[in-house]
């Protein structure tokens, strides 16, 4: 068994229930990635942010371009290439639908 | 398997009753998931605790047996239930008969809980 690990949560819906699933599982550590339709929300009205910093919150570069979202973007965008370090950085990885 | 200790897997069931397409599909991870010797822990988040209620008559309703499957999981291997205390407070305040133990956990044990686990996925 491992010690406390922090957790990659991938959010891959634009529902409220994906979101709050998973800032519900949220710990210090952790971070977030909007991918695929979970890009709709940086649109901020499903994000509760009072329990996670929002400087761990990350959005799909191309996906974000691809939903014609991309002029939302303020920071926290990842192109594909930075996706990769930043799953590789943490223990877990988690997908919430 | 890792030092003599099988390899842990926690699943973190998200899925109220019926909300997947297959309704089995949960229940047949977990069995799949003892079957291959993994030590499970299975954190039911929510309301999908209601997947452990017992007595339901589901034929009535034309609805698949499966979810009683749960009940089989102990017996297989090395299995703990977790739920979240006041979902488990709901069932009995309801008198909601479940079909197996489950552990409770507070919000903040059950979010530090699974990582303890070698592996984890959100079914």
């Amino acid at each position: 068994m491992k010690s406390s690990a922090s957790c990659l949560h991938l959010v891959v819906r634009s529902s409220p229930g994906a979101v709050d699933r998973c800032l519900a599982q949220w710990e210090d550590g952790d971070a977030v990635l909007f991918l695929d339709d979970g890009v709709m929300h940086i649109a901020g009205d499903n994000l509760d942010l009072s329990c996670a910093p929002a400087s761990e919150f990350f959005f799909s570069a191309v996906d974000l371009e691809a939903r014609g979202l991309s002029g939302l973007a303020r920071a926290g965008v990842l192109p594909d290439a930075d996706i990769a370090e930043l799953i590789r950085a943490h223990t877990f990885c988690l997908t919430w639908k | 398997m890792q030092g003599g200790h099988p390899t842990s897997l926690a699943l973190i069931v998200q899925n109220a009753p019926y909300q997947n397409r297959e309704a089995r599909a949960d229940v047949d991870m977990a069995l799949a998931a003892v079957a291959l010797d993994f030590a499970i822990r299975v954190y039911f988040q929510g309301s999908s605790v209601v997947q452990l209620v017992d007595r339901r008559n589901l034929s009535d309703a034309l609805l698949p047996k499966g979810y009683r499957a749960w009940a089989a999981l102990p017996e297989l291997g090395d299995v703990r239930i977790f739920a979240e205390r006041q979902w488990l407070d709901f069932c009995r305040e309801q008198k909601l008969e479940l079909l197996l133990p489950v552990e409770a956990l507070g919000a903040a044990e059950f979010r530090r809980s699974w990582r303890s686990c070698n592996h984890v996925m959100v079914l």
